[in-house]
């Protein structure tokens, strides 16, 4: 008997019985779907966190840190500690390191605390400096309202969605084309008698741009929300008093070592050159920090929490393969008789025992392709509760956190399918041992 | 045309820790273009017989020819090649697939047998006609009359034109005018050159057809 005759009365026996094979079939559609929706989160968090582009970028860039954040660094590392003291991030090693081959940009970590005021707002936040050079990163690649800074000088900002907010533009996006004042406190260069060491000086900003709110996998690790040209950020830091970092440099400063950056990013042009880079760097005797050492780390995590997904579909399918087995089990016995006729008629023993795990793997597969569905049908929904509750707290461009690709769309179906097929197995063994004189007998 | 012959065959049938012998060290030969009786009460072994000459079933001991080819040696898949080809089954009960119209129901040997699928609803249809029943391929066994549904599976029997029909017992659940009709049917398949061995206990129905009657007491040819 060929395939395709097994076949056709694998079909003709399931339509027979078709309240049962849809109940079966319900069993392994429920099940594939919580494999399907639970692999999918697994996948789609995966490509949110370390799939992405952002993500990508941040492989080719690393940051040079400070002594004592080195130290602390190395300490939980378990690495030993420095053996001669690293050179100073000033503007000398700046320089020094846009001279490697390979450097695409080198930003010093320059961030300051100020008040902003809009009329009678007024917050109380950071900015960081920066320029073009770090506007395809995100978030800053992802602004909608207005633009990223021009140049690494003028006096414009753009503000993160939350500042804005705070500053009363509502809805925040309104703060673009209007003008904020920039506070900072600084030592006063001629003090008379009776005026305090420290004056406040202020400067118009003018807002270019509002920062979208994006969850967290679509920051880079270095954000800071607020932005000001970098040149203008370091003319400020260079006379700000309110920053540890500030005062470690004025003093570095007086010691007449230069003013130090607390941590300087540097980015490289191609990924591949990431390592010869830092290996230089640290050949200076500078520590270095890159998410790329952590993501062993990270993706051990995403394979325990893709294999707890799994497993627990892997469950659902189980059990649902246990039904399967149990209703074929039962069907052979109802249908004694009809397969008592098959051999007499000439059917084999193999003929019998196809036809069965023919059905075993129908049912897997249509309850694979409904189950595929019905996943993908769920993640729908719950990716539309998702993004409405993100929606409602003012966050923009919220990403889909489930992904369906292809392997997992023909690894379910196969699994499905063979699963069920392995619980025909013992039905059908059965079905194919049947004795057709016992069967058929009469008196 | 070969024969079949049996040789001294047993079949003992274990029922529980009791041993149940159902035939005992039968032996008998069938002719090519024969039409065969076998008789006997209930219980006599007649069934075990016919399941034994249809390969649906080996002896204990004991030889079973086929021509030139021992049934009681052969492999289950080769014995089910000998019901494919070498023999076709009638019951008393007909067993029709009850899922399956009759026109579906005459096909289905072929397909285990091999037959090309175009051919096999052509030869189907033929075969209903020839048991006149070409109106009603497309109705389930339940929409067909006992006689009918016997008829339907005389020409499943036929579906692979084996050499050998076996019967059992085919009008046991017939009025007697329609086994009157099936009998005429295996009186005319005998004239075309087939081989008949049917089981009946109503030898005087029988006996205006067979060539002879083979009879079965406790598991014994009797003659
Ligand atoms: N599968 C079986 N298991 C146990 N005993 C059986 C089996 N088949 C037949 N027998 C026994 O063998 C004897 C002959 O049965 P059978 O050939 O069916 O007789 P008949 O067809 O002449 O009525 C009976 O005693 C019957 O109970
Ligand atoms: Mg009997």
């Amino acid at each position: 008997m060929t395939w395709f005759d097994s076949f056709q009365i694998a079909i003709h026996n399931i339509q027979h019985s078709k309240l049962r094979f849809t109940l079966t079939c319900l069993g392994v559609v429920i099940a594939i779907a919580t494999l399907v929706s639970m692999v999918s989160f697994g996948a789609g968090l995966r490509r949110e966190t370390v799939g992405n582009l952002e993500t990508r970028e941040l492989f080719s860039s690393f940051r040079v840190v400070g002594a004592r954040q080195a130290q602390n660094l190395r300490r939980f590392r378990g690495q030993p500690p420095a053996e001669r003291e690293s050179p100073a991030l000033d503007d000398a090693l700046v320089k020094k390191l846009s001279k490697i081959p390979g450097v695409q940009s080198v930003q010093p970590d320059i961030v300051l605390p100020v008040q902003l005021k809009n009329g009678n707002h007024a917050y109380l936040t950071r900015v960081q400096g920066g320029g073009p050079h770090i506007a395809p990163l995100s978030p800053f690649s992802r602004i909608t309202d207005g633009r990223f800074l021009s140049g690494v000088s003028g006096r414009e900002i753009v503000l993160s969605y939350w500042v804005a907010e705070r500053l009363g533009f509502n809805p925040p996006q309104a703060a673009v084309g209007s003008t904020i004042e920039l506070l900072t406190d600084r030592m006063r260069e001629e003090a008379g008698e009776d005026d305090p060491p420290i004056e406040t000086i202020r400067f118009p900003y003018r807002v270019v741009g509002v920062l979208p709110r994006v969850i967290v996998t679509q920051r880079n690790p270095f954000y800071m929300g607020t932005i000001i040209p970098l040149d203008e950020a370091r003319k400020l830091w260079d006379q700000s008093l309110a920053s540890m970092a500030a005062l470690s440099s004025a003093i570095a400063a007086e010691q007449g070592r230069g003013r130090e950056y607390p941590a300087i990013d540097v980015r490289v042009d191609d990924v591949a050159n990431m390592d010869r880079v830092r290996r230089e760097v640290e050949s200076w005797g500078n520590y270095t920090f890159a998410i790329a050492d952590e993501m062993d780390t990270i993706m051990r995590a995403f394979l325990i929490l893709e294999t707890i997904l799994s497993v627990l579909g892997a469950i659902a399918l189980l059990v649902a393969s246990l039904g399967i087995a149990n209703v074929l089990i039962m069907s052979v016995m109802e249908r004694t008789q009809q397969i008592g006729i098959m051999k007499a008629v000439g059917g084999t023993d193999q003929d019998v025992r196809r036809i069965f795990l023919l059905e075993a793997g129908c049912i897997g597969m249509v309850g694979g392709i409904l189950g595929l569905i019905s996943g993908w049908g769920l993640t729908r929904v719950a990716d539309f509760f998702i993004r409405r509750y993100f929606e409602q707290h003012q966050f923009q461009q919220v990403p889909d956190l489930f992904d369906l690709p292809l392997w997992l769309i023909l690894g379910a179906l196969a699994f499905s399918t063979a699963f069920s097929t392995i619980s025909g197995l013992v039905p059908a063994q059965r079905a194919a041992r049947i004795d057709p004189a016992r069967a058929l007998r009469t008196g | 045309m070969s024969s079949l012959r049996l040789e001294s065959v047993s079949k003992e049938y274990s029922m529980g820790d009791r041993l149940v012998r159902a035939l005992d060290s039968v032996s008998l030969e069938i002719q090519a273009g024969e039409l065969v009786g076998i008789a006997g009460r209930s219980g006599s072994g007649k069934s075990t017989l016919l399941n034994l000459l249809a390969g649906m079933d080996r002896p204990s001991s004991g030889a079973i020819w086929a021509g030139n080819r021992n049934l009681a040696a052969m492999s289950s898949r080769e014995l089910a090649n000998h019901r494919q080809h070498t023999v076709g089954m009638i019951f008393q009960f007909f067993y029709l697939v009850t899922t399956m119209t009759a026109l579906q129901n005459v096909a289905l040997p072929m397909a285990f047998s091999g037959v090309a699928a175009s051919q096999r609803l052509d030869r189907a249809r033929s075969l209903l006609e020839s048991v006149g029943l070409r109106n009603r391929e497309d109705h389930l066994p339940a929409q067909l009359s006992g006689g009918e549904q016997q008829r339907v599976a005389i020409a499943r029997a036929l579906a692979n034109d084996p050499e050998f029909l076996l019967a059992d017992e085919p009008t046991g659940n017939l009025d007697s005018a329609t086994a009157q009709e099936i009998l005429s049917i295996f009186k005319e398949l005998n004239a075309q050159g087939r081989t008949i061995i049917c089981v009946t206990h109503e030898m005087e129905l029988f006996s205006g057809i067979v060539g002879r009657f083979i009879r079965l007491q406790d598991g014994k040819v009797a003659n």
